[in-house]
């Protein structure tokens, strides 16, 4: 039952990732190509998904959103887990005072709001693709960082470690050979799931017109546009809002599915 | 007859098709006899006694055959059992007196007070010295040997038929195995029970059995009065595992001669560690694990360290590696080049690295050559008895003596002169651990390697050791060629623990 359902995420995100890298082949029309005409038509076989109040094509919008919303995800906690991983394990294996600065510090960082700190940072950096997966990786590495420090306490007293210091092993060697290999299990698990959280994140952010600027599309901002014509045409709020839905249940299922294969004794 | 077991058969179900772990086997114990059930670990002797107690759980395994007692089967009452384990078999948050009043709150439905009473009693019996302490002591607070006193005080409550010991003294230091065999023997002949007795050592058969069943994957392969097991095996695995314990006067003389170079020494050793004191009290406690140890080792010869567990060995071994700065003293080794062999093989090699990449760590470590690399491996795992073919396989898919073998392997590489083994041997099977005592005596040889072999087992230290250092708290009480130590012990605590050797 369960790998069953970590299955359908694993075909959701496959099939996500097709689209996004396919996007320009798939899509028909420009994304950005303004045709007031044509504004707000429902779905039809022209249109997938209909148009938008500037008669865009949202078929087209929403596969090049995806594009956006997966780079996102991943960059940015692709971003927070090299951070996380790093700290982590000089924390969990230094220890000490070194462990206690950089455990203080994840804490502090921890106690802000994270979307209110983006917020503020944004607000002064400006909004762009770039700044967005920086500024989530920088404020969603904590989580990681304890992870792999909780693993590390307790593999760097294993006896291949020992072994591997007796044979003259650098703590660089211990680190990147012996413990992150394995103790990287839960972090795989955060990291899933932490794109799941990063790609909503884009959205809100776009959502209130902080995010991905237009006419760039993005589920976000798609949203925020649909909100403005939701009387006549329900369908341009109806795609993102499920498209992010799906997402972010993609891969949380993976998630979980990864969790369960790791962690035998839930089995 | 007070038990029998016709046919009895045990699969476990598991995903990839059911496991069979007992695969029909009859016996019976008699009334008042000891019936000893010898086997390697996974050859099906707790699982069999499990079933007897009808402790399996039905969801996941799968009891066949029939199980006919004389008595009315009671867990608890009529029939009960002692682990291998003492402290996880107590919970740990409820004083120790009160776990074993529940079994007579439970089954005879006594006053707190009678229990109490009763129990105390019990405590006596059991040779417990201060039993109102004990009484109201929690598991960790008391020693390993006592809280085996009190799985039996609890296990004798009610008078059982049958007593059940899964190798109720394997996790326990030599001088307290001893005493508490005694006591299961003593509590056998006052209260009249039989006992069955699992466990892995001839040694201990020996000693008390009046039956002997020898288990094999699952299957009795040999069975009779231990008199006629003992001298006269009928069959090659019971010969084999008669053969593999190893004896006091077993001695395997060493090459090395007294007078060669010294590669290895120790002068004046002393490391405490320190406990802190909880949050309000400042100062913390400390505790000197070893003190004031000097040792010299010439080349080719094996120093044997004994002792009992807790005494500072494995602090001593680290020391001797530098895993450990010593407070106070030096190690003086001209080649620097000493490397360990830990106790236990699964823990010791990284679970997600190939056997070829492990073997060679020390070697990428020092930036060798692929060429370099691929020649030494091929000498060494020649050298260490393993298979060049299995160099891609991960640690797990290997026995124990093939770990404890790889382990070996990977601390030769580097062409070491001196090798500490702590208690390499510990954790096998006694014909596994034959075989790679073996195999170190042969590597000792060929490669002119000096041992510092640590180890509990008296008899394993006199099969491998040149020279005897027997440490009590931390201290070397006595150092001493074998043949002096072993036929003229000097020190009080060498005397007791040669006598504990069954």
């Amino acid at each position: 039952m369960k790998n069953k359902l970590m299955l359908t995420g694993v075909i959701i995100i496959i099939l996500l990732i097709l689209a996004a890298v396919f996007a320009p082949k798939i899509a028909k029309y420009d994304p950005t190509y303004i045709n007031i005409k044509e504004a707000l038509l429902p779905p039809s076989e022209e249109h997938l998904m209909g148009t938008d109040m500037l008669g865009r094509d949202l078929f087209s919008r929403m596969l090049f959103g995806s594009r956006i919303a997966l780079t996102i995800g991943i960059v940015a906690v692709g971003l927070a887990a090299v951070i996380g991983v790093a700290l982590g394990s000089i924390a969990g294996y230094f220890g000490g005072k070194i462990d206690s600065v950089i455990m203080r510090f994840a804490d502090i960082m921890l106690c802000f709001p994270a979307f209110f700190l983006i917020l503020a940072v944004i607000a002064v950096v400006g909004p762009s693709i770039f700044n967005i997966m920086i500024i989530i990786g920088l404020t969603s590495w904590m989580g990681m960082a304890r992870l792999i420090r909780a693993e590390i306490l307790t593999l760097k007293t294993r006896d291949y470690v020992l072994c591997s210091r007796v044979l003259g092993a650098s703590n660089f060697f211990i680190i990147t050979k012996h413990l992150i290999p394995n103790g990287i299990g839960p972090v795989l698990v955060s990291f899933v799931f932490g794109v799941a959280g990063a790609i909503l994140m884009e959205a809100g952010l776009s959502f209130l017109g902080l995010g991905v600027q237009p006419p760039d599309p993005s589920w976000g901002n798609i949203l925020m546009e649909g909100k403005a014509v939701l009387g006549v045409g329900w369908w341009v709020i109806l795609f993102p809002g499920l498209a992010i839905l799906i997402t972010v249940l993609a891969f949380n299922l993976l998630g979980e599915g990864l969790r369960d294969a790791l962690n035998p004794r839930i089995k | 007859m007070l038990l029998k077991v016709k046919n009895l058969t045990i699969n476990f179900k598991n995903d990839d098709g059911p496991v069979k772990a007992v695969k029909g086997i009859d016996f019976e114990i008699n009334e008042n006899e000891v019936l000893g059930l010898v086997g390697e670990s996974g050859s099906g002797k707790t699982v069999t006694a499990l079933s007897i107690m009808d402790l399996l759980e039905k969801k996941t395994c799968c009891v066949e055959g029939e199980i006919n007692t004389s008595f009315n089967r009671v867990r608890g009452k009529n029939i009960t059992m002692v682990f291998q384990e003492p402290f996880t078999s107590l919970n740990p948050v409820l004083r120790v007196g009160e776990q074993v009043d529940e079994v007579m709150l439970t089954h005879e439905k006594a006053s707190a007070k009678e229990a109490r009473s009763h129990t105390l009693e019990l405590f006596r019996k059991v040779m417990i010295k201060e039993p109102e302490r004990v009484y109201d002591s929690y598991p960790h607070a008391l020693s390993g040997g006592q809280r085996q006193r009190v799985m039996l005080a609890m296990a004798i409550s009610l008078r059982p038929k049958l007593l059940i010991a899964d190798e109720p003294t394997t996790a326990l230091d030599v001088t307290i195995q001893k005493e508490i065999l005694e006591l299961i023997m003593r509590l056998k002949e006052e209260l009249g029970m039989a006992v069955f007795f699992i466990t892995h050592d001839f040694d201990i058969i020996k000693k008390i059995a009046d039956r002997v069943l020898v288990m094999k994957n699952g299957r009795i392969v040999e069975s009779g009065l231990r008199k006629s097991v003992l001298s006269d095996p009928k069959n090659e695995y019971t010969k084999k595992l008669i053969d593999a314990v190893p004896s006091i006067g077993g001695a395997f003389p060493g090459k090395g001669k007294k007078t060669g170079e010294v590669v290895l020494e120790a002068k004046d050793l002393t490391k405490s560690f320190y406990l802190e004191k909880g949050f309000f009290r400042k100062h913390s406690s400390r505790i000197s694990a070893v003190s004031e140890v000097s040792l010299k080792i010439h080349e080719g010869r094996t120093l044997g360290v004994v002792g009992e567990s807790g005494c500072g060995k494995t602090t001593l071994a680290r020391l001797l590696v530098g895993l450990l700065k010593a407070d106070k003293g030096e190690v003086r080794c001209p080649e620097k080049n000493i490397q360990i062999v830990f106790q236990d093989p699964a823990s010791s090699l990284d679970p997600r690295m190939r056997m070829g990449d492990i073997v060679l760590e020390g070697l990428t470590i020092r930036g060798a050559k692929r060429r370099e690399k691929e020649l030494v491996l091929r000498e060494i795992l020649f050298n260490a008895r393993l298979n060049y073919k299995d160099r891609m396989k991960l640690p797990h898919e290997f026995s124990g003596g093939e770990r404890q073998r790889i382990a070996i392997a990977r601390s030769l590489a580097v062409k070491p002169r001196v090798l500490i083994l702590d208690e390499p041997v510990s954790s096998l099977d006694v014909i596994i651990q034959k075989e790679v005592l073996g195999l170190l005596k042969d590597l000792q040889k060929e490669l002119f390697l000096t041992y510092v072999f640590i180890s509990h087992d008296l008899r394993v230290i006199e099969y491998m050791s040149d020279d005897v250092a027997v440490i009590e708290n931390g201290r070397i009480v006595e150092l001493a060629s074998r043949e002096k130590l072993y036929e003229s012990p000097q020190h009080a605590y060498t005397k007791k623990l040669l006598r504990s050797v069954l």
